[in-house]
């Protein structure tokens, strides 16, 4: 019994099983200024990490880094506080277009704030 | 001659840029690996920040736990929430000082960063060799050191127990910048 088991536990806790991004609704709305305005008044709890959040602001910085592209937006005016995407790596073509000061609007994971408010899995959103 | 002494003096006190107080890292990377035969692991973190202070030789470093990426969904999964438990301790830090560190020195320099790491609940005393490049004021900091699972009170179910490495081996690698504050 425990040999059929075995197998079949070690498959299911491997077997890969990812969240689609692209299709997924966003559990938050919200622009860069705002989510780093809470950060500041020191509120890091008024969002969970895991959350599927859209995020609209300014793209401060464009880089690829660690071979990934990653968009920091701005997080205010006189603000060194940003909010960092690492984005999917099949939004490069759709990322051609953008260049810093341009307005954006993105959707991914919130992982959690360090200097920076940090989302992971980021798509340009579609809505 | 005579009038070339101040000009020298000035070239050497004053013709250098002033030297930055404080430098940030907010996209270094930490990688770590597990190698068992019966299979590999690897995982990421792109968004690990660090800050070192020029002036004192200190190093802090802070890493979201949940933010490793992993080649499966699921072995992410299981990070998270069996073996670091990071919702209930979302970060690793780590803080310590660079020592025999040179600033001035231009190139590469290793030296010994010396410092408490904390993970999992667990703070443990940590020594790492570390590469240092200053390209023109502009710093990165690499190196790779070896981590004792058993030493952060991390728990692998005995079924998973051949499937992951009892001591893993981490890369760092951070490029700095100057911290504007």
């Amino acid at each position: 019994m425990a040999l059929a088991i075995g197998p079949f536990l070690l498959w299911n806790n491997y077997y890969p099983r990812q969240i689609n991004i692209l299709e997924a609704e966003p559990e938050l709305y919200l622009d860069a200024e705002t989510l780093i305005a809470h950060v500041k008044n020191e509120n890091e709890h008024f969002l969970e990490a895991e959350k599927i959040v859209e995020i609209e602001g300014v793209i401060k910085e464009i880089n690829s880094l660690n071979n990934r592209i990653t968009i920091f937006l701005e997080g205010g005016a006189a603000e060194s506080a940003c909010v960092i995407c690492d984005m999917q790596a099949d939004q490069t073509d759709d990322l051609k277009d953008y260049r810093p000061k341009d307005t954006i609007r993105l959707k991914g994971v919130f992982k959690g704030f360090l200097k920076d408010a940090i989302f992971l899995n980021c798509v340009i959103s579609q809505r | 001659m005579n009038k070339l002494i101040p000009i020298i003096f000035l070239f050497v006190f004053y013709g250098q840029p002033p030297m930055q107080e404080k430098i940030i890292a907010r996209q270094g990377r930490v990688a770590f690996f597990s190698y068992t035969a019966v299979e590999n692991i690897k995982a990421e973190n792109n968004q690990v920040l660090s800050i070192i202070d020029l002036s004192t030789h200190e190093i802090a470093v802070s890493m979201l736990m949940n933010a490793f990426v992993f080649e499966k969904a699921l072995m992410r999964e299981h990070f998270n929430e069996s073996y670091v438990e990071s919702d209930i301790y979302p970060k690793a830090t780590f803080e310590g000082k660079i020592i025999d560190f040179d600033p001035t020195i231009e190139g590469d320099q290793t030296r010994m960063v010396r410092g408490t790491f904390s993970m999992h609940g667990v703070t443990k005393e940590l020594e790492i060799k570390t590469k240092i490049e200053n390209l023109g004021g502009k710093y990165t900091l690499s190196g790779t050191f070896e981590a004792y699972v058993k030493d952060y009170n991390i728990k692998i179910p005995p079924l998973l127990a051949g499937n992951i490495a009892k001591t893993i081996s981490v890369d760092f690698r951070f490029e700095y910048e100057p911290y504007e504050g």
